[in-house]
């Protein structure tokens, strides 16, 4: 009878060591119970009656394989072996799935070993049970001691079923794990026989191949060295009073009931301490992915912890990348994830997984493949000598962020559901601390992406201000320069109006005299001679001053032909300045001036235009003369100056007239500047004088200079650069 | 009755020569100045029932004289003829402010100079 345990999916097949007293049942449970891990059994136990014991225990975590998904386990139990204990016997063989039969090998024992044979077949008939065909191996003990009955003798009297035999030297463990795995083999086959895979033999391979891997580490396993004591169920307080049959009977399975509760609660205990294990290490990986501030951190440091709290070596962490295509982002241990490969629908394992959004385990050997996969992958993971798969959607607020896988191999052994959920708890963990993560590094960089839009729009800001800026300055410079521009025009009307009203004063004045004096002559022509020639000098003198005029208008003109190229040639100075003096003497001699020329020694030559020098010159030094006070003096110098590194010849006029007024003097050598209010002082000329002569000094390669005080007089230096006679 | 008095302000020499000339020879005493100061000195002393005055001259312009003439109370009834060779509207325009009453542009017809002065003078 199979017991089928739904609530923690597994299905316990019970084995029972059976034999005369004394033939070593007990010595080789221990020896089983010691063999075998603390963690995948439960404690031994033993159901004291009057003299011998009922030990059992459960190998829990001894993972057989799976049928129809629940997971194989094993019971192990011995029965009290002396004549009066039947009662117990029978209780004990109660559903059982699996007999071993443990003879003594000694001569002495050959009757005690074939009673024992036949008082089982009549209980396991008591049971309900077909003798003939259950799972039964036996074992021939005690082999290291004399006198012992031969293999065939004992064959012949107790294997006429033909089943597997071992030879055993219980007290030192030779031999019974060999004897063990017979018997749990043999077990495992009749029962999955019964559950209808015999139809099945590919499956039913797989599954005893996987028997195979599972028994065999225990096979080969040295037994711990300390023997740890049985716990005791229920001493019994009587000795040899013994009652009926069907009350030890009843008393046997009420305490077999309690024992299976015991295990039942120890296995929960076990559980339980590991579900606090994983627990504190969820909360601790918790505490670490709370820290954690990159995604890379975040997805490596899950998958190895998880790794290393499966103890597996096999892993690979999906995410969904930004075009939702789930991708593989991490791998360990293996060349590729089995699960990752696509079928011919292009859908991956891993897509299925995540879309059914439960987690998942399964292994190879199971003998129904879960619905979820296709199956395709499963012989990848096998070739790779993987038993168990472990699957984790990743969620964050219920969005789908990616898979986690792990695989273990038969080593291992497959997943159990407690460390589904230990992966389950940590795969939520890691996904809520990714999903901040990346909202973090979101915010950061739309943060960042903000800064630099501000900087940019900033910058655009201040580019377009400086542009503005500039052309608000540009806009002013042209204003400024129109205004200048302007300015100049209306002086140039103003000029050009004055220019006008001189040139109808200075003609009309000596016009109108010769016009009068000449009317004078014709009309009284009876006057005295010594009148008459007095009007004729009138008309000369007027005339002459006319001439002046025109010849200042054209000096003007040659104003208006910016840097005539002077022609220069070598002039005597000193006939230079008597033919500039020579046009002036009627006016020096009329303001009673007093004309002084002073040349300096070896100066008797100058080099320059002859025309342009002889118009610059007059014009200063009329100058000095129209504007000089009655009586006053001119002084004429010709000079050698330096100025810095230059040598120049200065013609130096100096009077002692009016004088310029300190705010005037820049403008006095400009075109149509005139000393003087123009009403009052009216001097004579159109007053181009000081900038015919400028023009001239700066056509020969020299240059003007104006001192003056006011009610003083003025100095002017025509300087005209040093040139030896003869050399341009 | 002896010879009407005409004050001649004028500083261009040749000018105050000629006209001083005709006007003598055509009946006139005439009384010359150099420059605006002189001339206002002798209209003063002088009272002339004419003065003609040159606008563009030294120390004080004709304008300025013209003014001071036409706004002096012991010197009302002397008629004052600007001569100016500028001849513009602007300039007659301001010896019309300053007072003028005549205004005859250099050079001049002295047959119409001397048609005015006796007008003036009868």
């Amino acid at each position: 009878m199979v017991q089928f345990d739904n609530q923690y999916r597994q299905v316990k097949l019970k084995v029972v060591y059976y034999g005369p007293s004394l033939c070593g049942k007990t010595t080789c449970l221990q020896y089983l119970h010691r063999v075998t891990d603390p963690q995948r059994r439960t404690k031994l136990y033993t159901l004291n009656t009057a003299s011998d014991r009922t030990l059992f225990f459960d190998l829990l975590g001894l993972d057989l394989g799976r049928v129809r998904g629940y997971r194989l386990t094993l019971q192990l139990y011995t029965v009290p072996g002396q004549v009066q204990y039947n009662a117990t016997r029978r209780a004990v063989l109660a559903g059982c799935d699996g007999v071993m039969f443990v003879a003594d090998s000694q001569r002495s024992f050959a009757k005690a070993n074939e009673e024992s044979l036949a008082n089982l077949a009549e209980n396991l008939q008591a049971n309900g049970l077909n003798p003939e065909n259950i799972p039964l191996v036996l074992t021939y003990n005690k082999r290291d001691l004399p006198d012992l009955q031969s293999r065939p003798e004992l064959d012949r009297s107790l294997n006429s079923r033909g089943v597997p035999v071992f030879e055993t030297v219980a007290t030192s463990g030779v031999g019974v794990m060999e004897a063990f795995a017979g018997i749990a083999k043999a077990t495992v086959l009749a029962v999955a026989d019964r559950l209808g895979m015999s139809s099945q033999p590919e499956a039913l391979n797989r599954l005893m191949e996987n028997v195979n891997t599972a028994l065999q580490p225990l096979v080969r396993r040295e037994p711990a060295a300390e023997v740890e004591g049985p716990v005791v169920l229920h001493p019994s307080a009587k000795g040899d009073d013994l009652r009926a049959d069907e009350l030890v009977a009843e008393a046997v399975r009420a305490n077999l009931t309690m024992t299976d509760l015991n295990a039942r609660l120890d296995q929960l205990s076990g559980e339980l301490e590991r579900r606090v294990a994983n627990l504190r290490s969820i909360n601790e990986f918790g505490r670490l992915m709370s820290l954690a501030r990159e995604p890379e951190e975040i997805t490596g440091g899950f998958l190895d912890r998880l790794l290393v709290e499966l103890k597996v070596a096999c892993g690979s962490l999906f995410l969904i990348d930004q075009n939702g295509e789930l991708v593989e982002v991490l791998r360990r241990g293996l060349a590729a994830d089995p699960l990752a490969r696509r079928d011919e629908s292009g859908q991956s394992p891993a897509e299925v997984i995540l879309a059914s959004r439960q987690p998942l385990i399964a292994r190879l050997d199971e003998v129904e493949p879960s619905q979820l996969q296709g199956g395709h992958w499963m012989e990848e993971v096998r070739s790779l000598n993987l038993l168990g798969v472990l699957a984790v959607p990743l969620f964050a607020q219920d969005r789908p962020l990616g898979l986690v896988t792990a695989f273990s191999d038969a080593t291992r052994g497959a997943f159990e559901d407690v460390e589904l959920e230990l992966a389950s708890a940590l795969g939520a963990n890691a996904a809520t601390a990714l999903a901040n993560a990346r909202a973090w590094r979101s915010l950061e960089q739309l943060n960042r992406s903000l800064e630099s839009a501000v900087a940019e729009r900033t910058h655009e800001l201040q580019d377009a201000l400086t542009r503005a800026t500039s052309l608000a300055e540009q806009l002013e410079d042209r204003n400024l320069a129109l205004q200048a521009a302007n300015r100049e025009l209306r002086d140039l009307e103003r000029l050009k109006g004055e220019l006008l009203d001189r040139i109808a004063h200075e003609l009309n004045t000596p016009v109108t005299a010769i016009q009068t004096a000449g009317r004078i002559l014709a009309r009284y022509d009876e006057m005295p001679p010594e009148r008459a020639v007095k009007f004729v000098e009138i008309i000369t003198q007027e005339a002459a001053r006319l001439g002046e005029l025109i010849a200042s208008s054209l000096q003007a003109a040659v104003l208006g032909v910016p840097e005539g190229r002077p022609a220069p040639t070598g002039l005597g100075v000193a006939d230079l300045l008597r033919r500039v003096l020579a046009p002036l003497k009627g006016e020096i001699a009329g303001r009673h001036l007093a004309v002084q020329v002073k040349v300096a020694a070896g100066l008797d030559e100058v080099v320059g235009d002859e025309s342009q020098l002889e118009a610059a010159l007059r014009a200063i030094v009329r100058n000095a003369v129209e504007f000089n006070r009655e009586g006053g003096s001119v002084v004429v110098t010709v000079r050698p100056v330096r100025r810095g590194a230059s040598a120049f010849v200065e013609f130096r006029v100096e009077d002692t007239g009016i004088g310029i007024p300190a705010q005037d003097l820049p403008h006095a050598s400009e075109v149509f500047w005139q000393g003087g209010d123009r009403l009052t002082s009216k001097p004579r000329g159109l007053g181009v004088g000081l900038a015919v002569a400028k023009r001239v000094a700066e056509n020969h390669g020299g240059t003007l200079e104006i001192s003056s005080e006011e009610g003083k007089g003025t100095a002017v230096g025509m300087l005209l650069p040093m040139v030896g006679v003869g050399q341009p | 009755m002896g010879k009407p008095l005409i004050v001649l302000v004028d500083d261009e020499p040749s000018i105050r020569e000629t006209v001083a000339f005709i006007l003598e020879m055509e009946g006139f005493r005439v009384e010359t100045a150099k420059d605006g100061e002189e001339g206002l000195e002798k209209i003063r002393a002088l009272k002339p029932p004419v003065v003609l005055l040159d606008a563009m001259m030294p120390r004080r312009d004709g304008f300025d004289v013209c003014r001071t003439v036409k706004g002096d109370p012991t010197l009302t009834g002397i008629k004052v003829i600007m001569l100016t060779a500028l001849g513009q509207a602007a300039d007659q325009e301001k010896g019309r402010a300053a007072g003028a009453d005549f205004h005859v542009t250099k050079p001049f017809d002295e047959d119409e100079l001397l048609a005015l002065l006796r007008r003036l003078t009868a």
